[in-house]
């Protein structure tokens, strides 16, 4: 085989190869990071879509919980199956798995303002129906004692309004939260085009 | 103890050194330091927020209704987040209430009204005059008494500031006098009066931290106050530097970079290289303080802008009413277009001017539109990189730009926008007139609400497999009980047997049944409401 | 050594099998949202397209040629890269979440494209030696590679250009595949 050098100057040859050299040994490198995490890959692939769920275990989605959900996606189910989510949880789900953004499937629910329950304790007969129903155990109380919800802790998920028997929890809107919401000057711009 | 040892370098001068990027706008100082600093006189209401800023703790000593005296304790702070709050003039307590302030996340907080009665009866003060003997310990404590804070716009309480320096270990105090923002001339101005106080502040500050050495920070186009502080430094130990007049010098990190060239990692603040930064309006108040016995009560505070007839510094009272002030400098209000609390470039444009002034307000610009014209439409960024040049933090605007309007929020955090100082410096070369930091505040928030969603929602993942881990323990107790995890078999997660799976199970089918049930908790609650006079409020409305 | 390292270049840049060549242009618009997923297609279709162009360049020379058969390459090179491509996915998919969930039954189309069989005709033409002819084939599944990952960055920075409303989408990003086809031009009389 005849070996040409790729530019006459020797020197430039040298250059050229230890450019390509040091390249190749990055592109090594980085490609030993992918294939070392490829093997955790499926692992943590369902703890990211999962850790993108708002873990309110409601079952809106037709699963038993938010982790059963991610499994299904990562096999290959629908992804606009969350209403908690909202259309955010949609478009990052679409963008983790390499998808199109779909609206939300109303036959699962749909959007709506968060809500937490709040027991009438006047109506309360004290039968641990709703502590079992919470995923969360966001009610404390204990038999024919006085039942509470935790609010803070109340996903809203509103497992627990089915089971009572003397329909005493309400789902009540939060009150509002930070009202200084700073806005992106595009979409002030745009809302304000839509206004006029 | 950090590594970097200033003591080896003695007589050595530190060298200054230029910052990455920065602007050199027009100062627009001369017409605010053309007088000296003016008293103010009494206003005839002063409305005193009782927490500094939002998240901080105090709570109030005083009630609705008490006569109070100058320099008494308005309020205690709960923890080390609080500063105490002293009356600036004696009077009476009208009101605690919510009113509205300027630059709070709600635009309103929890104030104390004080109705001023002219007659400035004030409390019997301990001045020390061998303030030059105290110990740390002592100056400490007194610095905690007096209620000061940050006073170069950060607020952060001194003593905390001081006692976690003490922890750490001091070896470098600079003293911030940069006042690289245009329009403010507040140090400037205490520098050219009272330079002898700022350097005895600077010296208590010093015991106080136990530091070896201290340097005064100024930037080289103030003579007056350059030359009032060589006299006043004259037999002091306290080294002199004056640095590049460059916006934005004075930031934390970038003025630690222009006095020693150590730069400040990522997430880490200066204490960390064993440096502490207080501004030199703070070592003022320190010296009243110590050396007086004055809390903190009062501030100079810039007012500037070519609607008022008669721009000058005051020592205004904290409390003051923003419109009290601007009427005593003949504010023409024909031109007055806005009203800016702080600089031009980092300030907080005010909606009305009832807000008071805080301990942390320098500078207040009543603005025509001469002073702060039309901003003309935003365009396509057209990449020519300029903000890249001028940004102090080493960032790449242009990227964040666009990482912003994409919501882009991996992006967004691996090119560091949580070190974004928002100086204003990007926005203010940008040919493209873009108003870059309003992108990228609106984009950190957007990164704190998902980081707050998120951690809420691990939270309530955590809960929920205790939950299944609980239920499953209490079914049987023979089996392996495991938290399932992602490879968990499907017969680990919970079956039949328990009765939680029953109801979620059969969520889709019983989805009628949940909304009947909804329907009739809602029936229920209005006819309760219809007839029921004590209905419990909701616990969530309690909270204010 | 530098003959290695010449043909290398040659075939990933200055002659590109997608933007020089013009084969398989289809593949640069399979829309991948960012540059992760971008990487792992071009893994993909880049070992698929060594793959299938070395064992079509070994079957045609050693087999058709011999024989006398070359009138068969097409249907035989189509036929090879299209179960070798089914063979390898099937092995990669679990790795490759990402792409995989996305296209589905595309994934096996995209990766097995015309590139991969236009390349392989071409090795049948050329008079180079065979050690070469795979040098050559690794260097186009390189510059293929390099290719996809190029495109996916540049949709995401045209993601926040200001495009005026008609050009918007498949438009623009023609007009940019052109203008990288004209820059890469520049690269005539390199090797």
């Amino acid at each position: 085989m005849i070996t040409m050098p790729l530019v006459d100057n020797f020197f430039i040859n040298i250059l050229f190869a230890i450019a390509a050299l040091i390249g190749i040994a990055l592109s090594i490198r980085s490609s030993l990071v992918f294939w070392y995490s490829s093997s955790n890959q499926q692992k943590t692939l369902i703890d990211q879509i999962n850790a993108l769920l708002p873990q309110t275990q409601c079952g809106q989605c037709s699963f038993e919980g938010c982790l059963p959900y991610a499994r299904a996606i990562a096999r290959g189910g629908a992804i606009n199956q969350c209403p908690p989510g909202g259309e955010a949880t949609i478009i990052r789900l679409a963008h983790l798995l390499n998808d199109y953004p779909e609206p939300l499937n109303s036959a699962h629910g749909s959007i709506e303002p968060t809500k937490i329950a709040f027991i009438r304790e006047a109506e309360c007969i004290g039968c641990t129906k709703c502590i079992q129903a919470c995923p969360v155990d966001a009610i404390i109380g204990g038999a024919k004692l006085m039942h509470t919800v935790i609010a803070s802790e109340c996903t809203g998920c509103d497992l627990c309004v089915a089971p009572c028997p003397v329909d005493c929890i309400d789902m009540l809107a939060l009150p509002a939260q930070n009202p200084w919401q700073w806005q992106l000057p595009t979409e002030l711009q745009s809302t304000a085009a839509a206004r006029r | 103890m950090s590594s970097t040892n200033f003591l080896h370098l003695p007589r050595q001068q530190l060298r200054r050194r230029k910052i990455f990027g920065g602007i050199k706008p027009a100062p627009h100082k001369a017409a605010s330091l053309r007088s000296r600093i003016m008293p103010m006189p009494l206003p005839p209401q002063l409305i005193l927020p009782i927490n500094q800023y939002h998240g901080t703790n105090s709570s109030p000593l005083v009630k609705v209704g008490d006569a109070v005296l100058k320099y008494q304790a308005l309020t205690e702070k709960l923890d080390h987040t609080g500063a105490a709050l002293h009356a600036p003039t004696s009077g009476r307590i009208t009101a605690i209430c919510s009113a509205p302030i300027a630059g709070h996340p709600d635009n309103a907080a929890l104030c104390i009204h004080l109705q001023c009665d002219g007659d400035d009866n004030s409390l019997e003060l301990q001045p020390c005059l061998n303030h030059d003997q105290l110990t740390g310990f002592e100056v400490l404590r007194k610095i905690d008494a007096a209620g000061i804070v940050g006073m170069g716009g950060a607020g952060f309480p001194t003593a905390h500031k001081l006692r976690l320096a003490i922890e750490h270990g001091t070896e470098l105090l600079i003293i911030n006098a940069a006042e690289c923002e245009p329009y403010i001339s507040t140090d400037e101005a205490l520098l050219r009066e009272r330079a002898r106080e700022v350097v005895i502040g600077a010296e208590l500050l010093r015991t106080a931290c136990h530091a070896p050495r201290c340097v005064i920070a100024i930037e080289e186009d103030k003579p007056a106050a350059i030359a009032a502080l060589r006299s006043a430094l004259a037999h002091s130990p306290i080294e002199l530097m004056l640095l590049h007049s460059t916006y934005p010098t004075g930031g934390e990190k970038q003025i630690v970079q222009a006095v020693t060239g150590l730069e400040v990692p990522v997430g880490q603040y200066p204490l960390n290289l064993g440096i502490l930064l207080h501004n030199a309006g703070t070592a003022y108040a320190v010296y009243q303080a110590v050396a007086e016995g004055k809390p903190s009560i009062s501030r100079i505070i810039t007012l500037t802008g070519r609607a008022l007839q008669t721009p000058k510094n005051f020592e205004a009272l904290i409390g003051t009413p923003v419109a009290f002030l601007l009427k005593l400098c003949g504010v023409q209000e024909q031109h007055h277009l806005t009203t800016v609390m702080g600089g031009s470039l980092m300030g907080l444009q005010l909606a009305h001017t009832e807000a008071p002034v805080t301990k942390t307000t320098n500078c207040l610009i009543a603005a025509t539109v001469e002073d702060f014209p039309q901003p003309e439409p935003e365009l396509a960024c057209i990449r020519c990189g300029f903000c890249a040049e001028v940004c102090p933090a080493r960032l790449l605007p242009q990227q964040l730009y666009s990482f912003a309007r994409t919501h882009n929020h991996t992006q967004l955090q691996s090119y560091g926008l949580d070190d974004c100082i928002e100086c204003g410096a990007c926005a203010y070369v940008c040919p493209s007139n873009i108003p870059l930091v309003q992108y990228y505040v609106a984009a950190k928030q957007e990164l704190r609400t998902l980081s707050v969603a998120r951690e809420q929602s691990e939270h309530w993942q955590t809960r929920f497999q205790f939950h299944q881990y609980r239920t499953k323990q209490e079914k049987d107790s023979a089996r392996e009980r495991r938290i399932p995890t992602a490879l968990s078999p499907v017969e680990l997660l919970p079956t039949d047997s328990s009765p939680i799976t029953s109801v979620q199970f059969s969520r889709q089918l019983a989805q009628q049944e949940i909304a009947d049930a909804v329907a009739r908790a809602n029936a229920k609650r209005s006819s309760r409401l219809a007839t029921d006079t004590q209905m419990p409020q909701h616990p969530a409305k309690d909270k204010e | 050594m530098s003959q290695f390292f010449g043909i290398i270049i040659a075939a990933a840049l200055v002659n590109n099998v997608v933007l020089v060549q013009l084969l398989g242009v289809s593949a640069l618009f399979s829309y991948s949202n960012n540059l992760r997923n971008a990487i792992e297609l071009a893994w993909m279709s880049g070992s698929i397209m060594f793959a299938s162009a070395v064992i079509n360049l070994l079957v045609g020379r050693w087999l058709l040629a011999p024989l006398q058969l070359e009138f068969l390459q097409l249907i035989l090179f189509v036929v090879v890269s299209a179960s070798l491509a089914q063979l390898l996915l099937s092995q990669l998919a679990p790795r490759l979440p990402h792409s995989f969930r996305r296209l589905g039954l595309e994934f096996y189309l995209i990766s097995g494209n015309s590139a991969i069989v236009g390349l392989s005709l071409l090795n049948m033409t050329s008079v180079r030696s065979i050690p070469d002819s795979i040098t050559y084939s690794l260097g186009a599944a390189i510059g293929f590679g390099l290719l996809l990952v190029m495109f996916a960055a540049l949709r995401e920075r045209l993601e926040t250009a200001d495009i005026p409303a008609p050009l918007r989408g498949a438009p623009i990003h023609l007009i940019s595949a052109g203008i990288v086809a004209m820059c890469l031009l520049g690269f005539a009389g390199l090797v």
